[in-house]
């Protein structure tokens, strides 16, 4: 595996029990790269760590139960993660709470907003868009002090974060869209990037529970994934800043796949004093 | 005073003891219109409600303090507001904690996104993106009852959402955006609509510190907010939803129409369509 073209690199994978964040996880180890696997749950969790660990070897791994919302906890994880492998150069934020949380059927059953549980609603805001931050910030020093690294941020296609039904999650995710260009921003120039990487469109797992009835193998297949991940995490993404990947369209070219973070196609907006360039 | 044009109706204003929300509250109750000013500081508040009578008259205003992300205080201060004044049509979701928590100038001093306090940062993506669903989950239930309502959120411009140095006060405002259009496809046909207003700019209140150095002149005035908030809680908008206004661009002298399409826009970024990949038993799927 030491060959691979993520050899050498330590990567952080949140979420990473299930879904996306599994199978991303399985792609990076592949390709040579040694995990820190961060999950809530910590059955799933060691179940990954498992896999991964049978693929890459025994010192492949490290699986870190952790809550990436929790200031601590968040802050604890990285620096494991660092204390195990001397290092880190790639974080993905793929942790998120997504439309199951709110309710069974969401497309067929949308509940109002207002029929929503407050509670429930800031948990996903705090999951979804204040998670990756406190991940991100807790590990961009490390990064910057290497001269190279990645923040990779799973987000939502565009037009499904004001989706009724799904609670916080489409909104939540407009922050961390946001989050991303500005984090971008921040980055320019320390040789760490921060780009969103995507589905593209509903993806085959919790977060589309069986009840909404569409079939499991017209959605987006997770190991749709792999390949943008594992392109992202190495050095043939370098330049690559401030920039959304969409994993549906990742067959048809880097142009067809990829879109500037948030939505600047929609022009300069504010109303500023002469002073201000932005 | 029996002439005015919002005689009747009733408003709740959050983070109006100051800023945009003390401006439309003044806006309104020029109108006619009752309003229960929200806000964390009383004596801020007292100090509000007495200009906001001084435009609409004695009585038009309620102090209210109340923290819009308590579950609790939220719903009391929506209580009081009926108690008081036997209902309301319109719910204004202005308070918003801005920039100048994390830069006294976002120009010139722009902190990295690493560099920001833990807790801070929670806080502003906290009021700005759950504050105004809270409020909204209490009062929608009520206007839907009633057949008629209005609910109107401040964000801001949509380049502003990803203006780096001012913390997460961009990602939560894109969050607001976002739901605000989940709040208008949600609330269609039950007679309430919801909107988007914002100024157009950074706008001569304290969000813009004076250690910005801009001309106050140059910047957005308050005062703007007031025709188009105004006229989106009339009779007249009945029909208008999921739309966001600019007030900078709301010119009264434009007829209607014109009017409306030279301030106003679709709610967040729709313009740029459908880009997800969706199943097929999904994909017509109107946004």
């Amino acid at each position: 595996m030491a060959d691979g073209k993520l050899a050498g690199k330590v990567v952080m994978m949140t979420g990473a029990g299930r879904g996306l964040g599994r199978t991303m996880a399985l792609a990076l180890t592949e390709a040579g790269a040694k995990l820190a696997l961060v999950d809530l749950d910590g059955e799933e969790l060691q179940e990954v760590a498992g896999e991964v660990q049978d693929i890459g070897g025994g010192d492949a791994v490290i699986p870190l139960g952790a809550d990436v919302c929790d200031p601590d906890s968040s802050a604890t994880a990285i620096y494991y993660a660092i204390e195990k492998f001397g290092r880190l150069d790639v974080l993905f934020n793929n942790a998120a709470l997504g439309p199951q949380a709110v309710a069974a059927d969401p497309f067929g059953k949308p509940p109002k907003f207002w029929e929503l549980d407050p509670f429930t609603f800031i948990r996903m805001i705090d999951v979804n868009a204040a998670g990756p931050q406190l991940m991100a910030a807790a590990a961009v020093p490390h990064m910057i002090e290497n001269g190279w690294g990645r923040i990779i941020n799973i987000t939502t296609a565009l037009d499904a974060m004001y989706v009724p039904g799904m609670g916080a999650y489409g909104p939540s995710k407009a922050a961390l869209e946001a989050h991303t260009a500005i984090m971008a921003r921040d980055l320019d120039g320390t040789g760490v990037t921060a780009n969103a990487l995507i589905p593209g469109g509903p993806a085959n797992t919790r977060m589309i529970p069986d009840a909404t009835g569409i079939p499991r193998d017209a959605l987006i297949q997770p190991e749709d994934m792999q390949a943008p991940a594992v392109w992202l995490a190495s050095n043939d993404s370098d330049g690559h800043n401030g920039e959304r990947f969409i994993a549906g369209h990742w067959n048809e070219g880097l142009e067809k796949a990829s879109a500037p973070c948030a939505w600047p196609q929609l022009g300069k907006q504010a109303i500023l004093p002469k002073s201000i360039e932005r | 005073m029996t002439d005015r044009a919002l005689e009747g109706s009733t408003a709740i204003i959050t983070g109006a003891g100051r800023g945009l929300g003390k401006a439309m509250a003044e806006g309104l109750a020029a109108q006619g219109t009752k309003i229960a000013l929200i806000d964390l500081e009383e004596d801020v508040l007292t100090a509000a409600v007495a200009d906001v009578e001084t435009a609409g008259g004695q009585g038009c205003a309620l102090a209210v303090t109340a923290d819009v992300t308590d579950a609790d205080r939220a719903r009391a201060a929506i209580d009081r507001t009926i108690d008081a004044f036997g209902g309301f049509d319109i719910l204004i979701n202005d308070a918003a904690m801005g920039p100048q928590f994390f830069t006294d100038n976002f120009v010139a001093d722009t902190p990295k996104f690493w560099e920001h306090d833990v807790d801070l940062w929670h806080r502003v993506l906290t009021v700005n993106a759950f504050g105004p669903q809270l409020m909204a989950t209490v009062a929608a239930p009520h206007l839907v009852e009633r057949g008629w309502g209005r609910i109107v959120n401040v964000t801001t411009s949509l380049d502003t959402m990803y203006l780096r140095g001012c913390g997460a006060y961009g990602p939560s405002k894109a969050a607001l955006e976002a739901n605000t259009r989940i709040m208008a496809q949600d609330l269609e046909g039950t007679g309430v609509t919801a909107n988007v207003l914002i100024p157009g700019g950074p706008a001569n209140t304290r969000m813009i510190p004076d250690a910005t150095g801009f001309d106050r002149d140059e910047l957005v005035q308050p005062e703007v907010m007031q025709a188009p908030v105004c006229w989106l809680c009339s009779t007249d908008a009945d029909d208008i939803s999921n739309m966001r206004f600019i007030a900078a661009m709301w010119d009264e002298n434009l007829p209607r129409d014109e009017r409306v399409s030279a301030a106003g826009a679709p709610t967040a970024w729709a313009q740029i369509g459908s880009v997800a990949r969706r199943p097929s038993a999904w994909a017509d799927a109107d946004r």
